[in-house]
């Protein structure tokens, strides 16, 4: 008989996965309807949690090793590409502010970076029990 | 842990390291001279060469110290005359607008008041959002502090209360611009505080507004943002209901000219308009309201009854093409992704009143109203007016008022002419009975003929010429000022029959009067008109005497036709600004010949033609035909020239050429990427420049750091911003040159202690509209006292070593739109109002660099309108140095085609580098006509270093020495580190699993 392969690192994994795959999905939705049309963070969270989730399902633990770093990669040019909109906001001055809002931007930067932790942190562990 | 998972999971964690590292790193370098500004690192140093002197030259000198190495010493002594003069500054511009029954100064009792108003405790206006200074809240002193130490006793329950936290319900990006208590704030507890503080009510109200923001024209109440708001009346009518205050004074904490129509509903008793007093200018309104200083500000825009009722208000805000999509779909920049939701190409304004902006058009249409004639008494145009349009209905303050605790009296003496330029003598008598200083204000009205009615050339009733300002008169004394006039001023921009500026065949008038208004009765008294009236409505007769007459026989389109400074021919080059060029017969302008008939209307009809929406694309360079290879250049010469050596060159001299020659395309084209400063270039000993905002003081701090080698101070980590000035239009209400002089000087004086090359200051834009956010970082409403006091601080900063780049040049006179908007006006407005505005500080004031405007001119972006920045600027103004752009973060500001137009470099990249685009389609192309105009524009641009006090402390002896930021190295040591670690773990993780693999078959 076939135990059940799901563990805490599957579970760690996979919940890292779905935060940044809504997350890429959101900030593209969001970005769109506030004219921050900006896709490669987007893309790189989705890509990186595509990985994830092939690793885990697939069974391949060294794919763990990737989502981390997407992630990061991802969170770093939202950032970079947000540089002129945080300055012109936290100046008071408008100059290089975008429609997105400071709130959101720290909200996006706060889920990547939860996604990109347990990511981490699930690459330290079993992800799948040994079969029977 | 098993092995492998620990492996795996280091592998990880360095590999996220590793990725983020590169990505900030990729980020920071981007960033790097902002960066590097900001932290006050400089990347090179200059040391004396071996042996050589060990001399350190000072070009442009510090009052207070050896400007290679100043002290905080220094600076201390720096900071305590500055305070003094904002102070002072704030004394001479505020302006006293009402006084009944001298109910200011507040008497030798009068010590016990209640402070009202959200500003005028928690949140006292010091400055607006933009426009550089910032507040060193170690120096900073409040509208409460000022009045503690001034000797007042302030209802601390009142002051204390509005500290409490509110709900502000308005929005808007820099929060709403009007913030006040409601009602229900004074309860009755607070009520009974009053009784004690009753000597006065000191109410503060103040508008906020700035950078992408104007006031609003019609916001959440329904009304303009300048007039008086639901919980302000609310407040001023509990203040007037308790009876207990013996006065109620009225204190404008705003730069804006808020509506003041109700001022007797509410028993007002004195108002006192004090704009933005800076850092700490409110001691100075604090010794006005006691009477310690007499003020004697005069108002630098009309402050009408109706904000929404000046002729260029009609065309203000956020105007659209009929077919805006159509256009966004025939621009190539629309479809660049970009992170701002903005509309570069389809939007427009319409500047229909022509050259009646501000007291110009209330004016005019008054003398025409008196005189009956143009339909000027008709329906158009009244907001304020009972019936027919009425002067003292629609104007409550005219431009030129203010009042003071004393009285003067003012004669107009000898006048004479001599070279075309007028000297008119005033004596000034102070007949009251405290000391006071007095402005004298000349005007002159030129004849409106025949000529220019058929040739549709428009002229104001009255237009400032000249002023000057006495010294402290003690009662009694007497004062004579001298104030000159350059007629060039008084000429009138003729674009159909001269195509150039011409003085008119008839009679002249020159008037001297306590404001725009004043003058023109006694004008209208000389020429013998009856039924005049002053603001209040008051029958008045003129004084005929304090007018000067003088008959000119002939129409002059000569003395003007050619430039006093260039010698080129002066002629139209702004035809195609005028939107009845692209659609003909589309806009008529206001004119005094039909006032009913032509009254602007919002222009919201206009629809782009495929012409113009070509026009409006912009991307317009092909490389010419008959272009030189870029080879017929020289590049990268060994002539060992460094920037010091062209100290004091004239900008003709030839050995610009053999400078030039030492650069290489890489090092010419780097150059046009700013980021509040730009690196280095070893090759001709060119330091770290930095750049910083603004008009009311450098934005930045004392001491960022550098050496002296590097050219200023060698102190580091001092902390404290530089100092923020009262606003510059508080600035230009004192109407005083000298005050506007040490304004400048001691700007430029921070520019040494902060390291600043090139500010973006002061302000030339022109107040269009009372509605426009950013006014309170310009001058006026009137072109010629912008033309004047920007000739002088210009001067003054240039003159100490700052590269003044006077903003935003040029018709950048509304935020909304900003980005883009087409502006649409006659030439004659644009020249006689718009660009004179700016004009004194390049002829007269020697800007080296100016920082172009975000709109543009017709359908031409203004960094990229060759008859803007080359034609007009460099040829007709005699412009040497080199231009920046507005923050160069949008597609519609083209590198190649701004190259082309004259923009020298882009200000405030960021990431988004513009050398690479520059250096590709040079290379590609081979083309050495786009490499001739980069030459250019660097001759421009190292004119502007070499004259700057970029070269104090610099000499020939001296070598570069390249030097890594900290950072940066910090920055790859993490990348090589995370790196290493990273292949490290993943190889022990690949053969551990391996091994365990094998293990397992």
């Amino acid at each position: 008989m076939e135990n059940k392969k799901r563990t805490l690192g599957f579970t760690i994994g996979f919940i890292s996965a779905v935060i940044a795959l809504v997350t890429g999905i959101v900030l593209w939705i969001y970005g769109s309807a506030v004219g921050d049309h900006y896709a490669v963070a987007p893309i790189i969270l989705i890509l990186g949690a595509c990985i994830a989730l092939v690793g885990l399902v697939m069974k391949l633990p060294f794919l763990s090793i990737l989502p981390g770093a997407a992630y990061m990669t991802a969170m770093g040019l939202y950032i970079t590409s947000q540089m002129g909109n945080i300055s012109g906001r936290l100046s008071d001055t408008g100059f290089g502010a975008t429609g997105t809002e400071l709130g959101m931007l720290i909200a996006f930067c706060v889920l990547m970076l939860v996604a990109t932790i347990l990511a981490l942190v699930t690459s330290f562990m079993q992800q799948s029990k040994e079969t029977a | 842990m098993k092995k492998k998972n620990l492996l795996r999971g280091l592998t990880s964690v360095f590999a996220a390291i590793l990725a983020i590292s590169i990505v900030m790193t990729n980020t920071a370098m981007s960033y790097a001279s902002m960066l590097n500004s900001a932290l006050g690192i400089s990347t090179g140093k200059f040391v004396h060469k071996d042996g050589a002197a060990k001399e350190e030259p000072i070009f442009y000198a510090s009052d207070y110290g050896d400007v290679n190495h100043l002290t905080q010493e220094n600076l201390d002594a720096l900071l305590a005359d500055e305070d003094a003069f904002v102070e002072l500054e704030e004394e001479e511009g505020a302006v006293l607008l009402r006084n009944n029954n001298h109910a200011l100064p507040l008497k030798e009792g009068e010590r016990r008041v209640s402070l009202f108003g959200h500003t005028s405790s928690a949140d006292p206006l010091y400055k607006n959002s933009s426009g550089g200074g910032n507040i060193d809240p170690t120096r900073v002193v409040s509208f409460y502090d000022a009045m503690k130490e001034k000797g007042f006793e302030v209802n601390e329950t009142l002051y204390a209360a509005y500290q409490t936290p509110f709900e502000i319900k308005r929005s808007g990006f820099f929060g709403p611009a009007v913030i006040e208590r409601p009602a229900s704030f004074y309860t009755d507890e607070l009520k009974a505080t009053f009784a004690d503080y009753s000597d006065a009510a000191i109410v503060v109200v103040g508008r906020r507004a700035g950078e992408n923001v104007d006031i609003s024209a019609n916001d959440e109440e329904g009304i303009s943002g300048l007039a008086l708001h639901k919980d302000e009346a609310d407040m001023l009518q509990i203040i007037n209901d308790s009876g207990v205050f013996k006065k109620i004074i009225l204190v404008v904490n705003s730069a804006f000219p808020i509506e003041m129509k109700h001022l007797d509903q509410y028993n007002i008793d004195a108002v006192l308009w004090i704009g933005t007093p800076g850092l700490v200018g409110f001691r100075g309104v604090a010794d006005i309201l006691k009477g310690e200083v007499n003020p004697s500000g005069h108002l630098v825009d009309t402050f009408a009854t109706d904000s929404l009722s000046a002729a260029a208000t009609q065309n203000f805000g956020n105007f659209n093409y009929v077919n805006a999509d159509e256009v966004n779909e025939g621009c190539a920049d629309s479809k660049i992704p970009s992170p701002f939701p903005i509309n570069y190409v389809g939007c427009y304004m319409v500047y229909q009143e022509g050259i009646y902006v501000g007291y110009k058009y209330y004016e005019t249409r008054y003398e025409d109203a008196i005189l009956g004639q143009g339909n000027a008494s008709g329906k158009a145009g009244t907001f304020a007016s009972k019936d027919n349009w009425n002067y003292a209905d629609e104007v409550l303050y005219p431009f030129g008022y203010g009042l003071s605790y004393t009285t003067f009296e003012q004669k107009l003496g000898k006048v004479s002419e001599e070279n075309n330029v007028i000297t008119a003598e005033v004596t000034v008598k102070n007949t009251g009975d405290v000391a006071g200083k007095s402005v004298v204000e000349v005007y002159v009205q030129t004849p409106y003929t025949d000529y220019d009615r058929t040739n549709r050339v428009e002229k104001s009733a009255i237009q400032l010429a000249g002023f000057g300002k006495t010294q402290l008169l003690a009662p009694g004394a007497s004062e004579t000022v001298t104030v000159t006039i350059d007629k060039y001023l008084i000429a009138s921009y003729d674009a159909i029959g001269a195509k150039g500026y011409i003085l008119d065949a008839g009679d002249y008038y020159l008037a001297i009067g306590d404001s725009a208004h004043d003058a023109l009765n006694n004008v209208l008294a000389a020429k013998g008109a009856t039924g005049l009236y002053d603001e209040n409505g008051n029958a008045v007769t003129g004084d005929a005497a304090k007018t000067y007459h003088w008959t000119q026989s002939a129409l002059d389109k000569e003395t003007y036709s050619h430039s006093a400074v260039t010698g080129k021919e002066v002629t139209n080059l702004f035809e195609d600004a005028d939107i009845n060029y692209w659609i003909k017969d589309s806009v008529t302008y206001l004119t005094r010949q039909d006032w009913e008939g032509t009254f602007p209307t919002a222009q919201r009809n206009i629809t782009a033609t495929p012409e113009m929406i070509r026009q409006i694309d912009g991307h317009l360079y092909e490389t010419p035909a008959d272009a030189p290879a870029v080879s017929t250049f020289k590049q990268g010469v060994k002539n060992g020239i460094s920037l010091v050596d062209m100290h004091g060159l004239d900008y003709d001299d030839p050995q610009w050429e053999n400078f030039l020659d030492q650069l290489t395309l890489d090092e010419m084209a780097e150059m046009i990427d700013e980021n509040f400063g730009q690196a280095p270039v070893a090759s001709v000993m060119k330091p770290m420049n930095r750049n910083q905002d603004g008009p009311g003081g450098a934005a930045g701090p004392y001491f960022p750091g550098g050496s002296p080698e590097d050219g200023l101070a060698n102190n580091k980590g001092i902390p404290g911003s530089c100092t923020t000035y009262v606003g510059q239009m508080v600035a230009a209400s004192q109407w005083n040159k000298d005050m506007i002089i040490k304004r400048g000087d001691f700007i430029a004086e921070d520019c040494l202690f902060s390291s600043v090359t090139q500010l973006w200051s002061p302000g030339g834009d022109t107040h269009r509209s009372p509605l426009s956010g950013r006014n309170f970082e310009y001058y006026s409403e009137d072109g010629t006292l912008s033309y004047l006091l920007g000739a002088a601080q210009t001067k003054a900063m240039q003159a100490k070593g700052t590269a003044v780049a006077i903003k935003h040049f040029a018709l950048n006179d509304q935020e909304t739109n900003r980005n883009g908007v087409a502006i649409f006006a006659n030439e004659q407005a644009i020249r006689e109002i718009f660009l004179k505005a700016f004009e004194g500080a390049f002829t007269l004031g020697g800007a080296t660099s100016t920082m172009t405007s975000y709109s543009r001119v017709g359908l031409d972006y203004i960094g990229h309108s060759s008859a803007m920045l080359r034609s007009l600027l460099r040829g007709e103004w005699g412009f040497k140095g080199a231009n920046i752009s507005d923050c160069a973060m949008h597609p519609y500001q083209h590198t190649i085609e701004g190259l082309v137009g004259g923009t020298d470099f882009w200000c405030i990249v960021g990431e988004k580098l513009r050398a690479p685009e520059l250096k590709e389609y040079i290379t590609s192309h081979n083309d050495g006509y786009l490499y001739k105009l980069l030459r250019e524009s660097q001759h421009g641009f190292y004119y502007m270093l070499a004259n700057s006090n970029l070269v104090n402390g610099l000499s020939s002896n001296m070598v570069f020495v390249p030097v890594t930021p900290w950072w940066q190295t910090a920055l790859y040591i993490v990348i090589g580190v995370s790196a290493a670690l990273t292949l490290l773990c993943g190889t022990a993780y690949v053969i551990t699993a391996l091994g365990t693999k094998k293990q397992k078959n």
